[in-house]
């Protein structure tokens, strides 16, 4: 997703840029949309763009989420301008896990 | 519609009404997409093709300049959360006040808000407009500004009616949207909705397609923040539209009015058209659409999705101006390609509630786009036709290509030729600015 809006490799470590994320749904496709429309939020609020999110917890029962994120602050003409992302959809969305490895299938609106 | 493609909920070029006095008939943010009010203004200008050609890169350039795009982008000066609020809440004069739009919604909002367009219609945001501070300007990232050429005109009287009195006369179209407000409106009521179904006992088959009956609390509240962000959305063209005045005045060393710019219509693609509740208790809804189904008259809950309401003359709900000629519906072109002014006909109120057509509709998708044309191939063939043309970002060039999408004109022959909506007017671009 923030690829998407920039890509990555232009992206720098500033540790001013680090947020920690909370989210939390009824079950794990509505957390999965509540996780990434909160990184989503930060980066149309905060400029903050990801380069790597380290989960911290993830509370299978309470379907809650925290994690930490490690980037940069967005600036225009520093960073090259990508496509917006409007929205997190659940058209189609898929979890697929499997012992030691998962996949998740996240269509988002542009 | 004849543009319709797939989208997430509702598929793109759709018409869905709900009978507003059956109980169990519902509101769909589905129905109305994430950008809602994304929508087109046109207005007009006294100059000619001849006059424009030797300044139009100078004038593109310019319209690049004053009108911030691509992502990211953030207004000139700071805009408090107070001028917001009065933004979302003055948009239209009554119906807001009680508006419920999230604090996220707010937040997402607030780094995109506009300046306020001088000489625009909504009443109310004229005591924000003196304020000599001014405002933040917008940053329109799904918004397009293309100088157009009046090429055709098929109805000479309508033409008129909207100030457009010869071929070459030059006309200013803007297209956007609600941003990142809109985006978030949506997205918010989508998750409360989609929390609500089990209660209310409602079965999807996509959770996308989320909604909620439309006198619930959830439907309510989606249908106020939904009209609150249509306010922004109209304040946002609005700025853009005194930004666009401004940069035209610039380049031509003379002012927007005596270039007669004057706005000949605004219209939504993206919107579920119903009024807020006046009397709370006996009729939730007043001024609603109302058309005959089955020989009856119903109170409907429109929604529009990549369509556009068209309502025939002599229709209540158009104003004064256009009631001999139909609602003006206003379809925008890509980048390369033709724009249409249309109007509404009885026979598109009677057979698609008085709706037509929103623009040429996607053949390929954004990413199919961005990995099939080169976007030096597409800039060369623009160039060629004459188009000058600023971007934001050059991957936007292939997504937004004509190649990318369906023949506009086909599209609007289609709605002609069935009798939905009237062609009037052809423009064609000689100047794009795409965030």
């Amino acid at each position: 997703m923030f690829n998407y809006m920039t890509p990555l490799e232009g992206v720098g470590l500033d540790p001013a840029a680090t947020r920690t994320y909370f989210a939390e749904g009824h079950d794990m496709h509505s957390l999965l949309f509540a996780f990434l429309d909160e990184l989503l939020f930060v980066f149309a609020t905060d400029m903050v763009v990801c380069r790597e999110v380290e989960v911290l917890e993830l509370d299978r029962g309470a379907h809650r989420i925290c994690a930490v994120g490690h980037g940069e602050r967005f600036e225009r003409g520093r960073h090259e301008a990508g496509t917006e992302v409007k929205a997190i959809t659940y058209s189609n969305m898929q979890i697929r896990e499997t012992p030691g490895d998962c996949e998740v299938f996240v269509i988002i609106d542009i | 519609m004849p543009d319709v493609h797939s989208g997430y909920g509702f598929a793109i070029g759709n018409v869905a009404a709900f009978d507003m006095d059956d109980p169990q008939a519902i509101v769909s943010p589905g129905g109305v997409g994430f950008d809602i009010n994304c929508g087109v203004r046109l207005i007009r200008t006294n100059l000619t093709e001849e006059d424009v050609e030797p300044v139009k890169e100078a004038l593109t350039q310019s319209l690049f300049d004053h009108i911030p795009v691509g992502v990211g982008g953030q207004g000139i000066i700071p805009t408090t959360m107070a001028d917001l609020e009065a933004a979302l809440e003055m948009g239209v004069d009554w119906s807001l006040r009680r508006a419920d739009v999230s604090l996220r919604a707010k937040k997402r909002g607030l780094p995109q808000m506009g300046t306020l367009g001088a000489g625009n219609h909504y009443a109310g945001l004229g005591r924000l407009m003196d304020q000599p501070r001014g405002w933040a300007a917008s940053a329109v990232r799904s918004a397009r500004t293309q100088i157009e050429v009046v090429e055709e005109i098929f109805d000479e009287w309508v033409a008129r009616k909207m100030g457009i009195d010869q071929k070459g006369q030059v006309c200013v179209m803007i297209h956007s949207g609600s941003r990142g407000l809109g985006h978030q409106v949506a997205t918010d009521a989508l998750i409360e909705m989609e929390r609500a179904m089990a209660r209310d006992r409602i079965a999807v088959n996509d959770r996308q397609l989320a909604c909620a009956r439309i006198g619930s609390r959830e439907g309510a509240a989606y249908l106020a923040a939904m009209a609150a962000a249509a306010n922004y959305a109209w304040v946002n063209r609005s700025s853009m539209t005194f930004l666009a005045r401004q940069a035209f005045a610039k380049t031509f060393g003379s002012t927007p009015d005596d270039l007669d710019m004057a706005l000949i219509y605004d219209v939504s693609h993206n919107i579920a058209k119903a009024r807020e509740q006046e009397r709370a208790r006996a009729t939730p809804f007043r001024r609603v659409e109302e058309h005959t189904v089955d020989g009856r008259p119903r109170r409907l809950l429109v929604h529009r999705k990549g369509s556009t309401r068209a309502f025939p003359p002599h229709h209540p709900l158009i104003p004064l101006d256009y009631q001999a000629t139909g609602q003006p519906v206003l379809i925008g072109g890509t980048m390369g390609t033709c724009s249409y002014v249309l109007t509404g006909t009885d026979q598109g109120f009677k057979e698609t509630f008085g709706s037509t057509c929103h623009g040429a509709g996607r053949a390929r998708s954004r990413h199919s786009a961005r990995s099939a044309l080169d976007y030096r191939e597409v800039l060369d063939a623009l160039k060629a036709k004459g188009v000058a043309i600023r971007v934001a970002s050059p991957s936007l060039v292939m997504e937004e290509a004509p190649e990318s999408y369906k023949d506009v004109s086909a599209v609007v022959e289609t709605c002609h030729a069935v009798g939905i909506s009237k062609k009037a007017v052809k423009l064609r671009p000689i100047g794009v600015v795409k965030g």
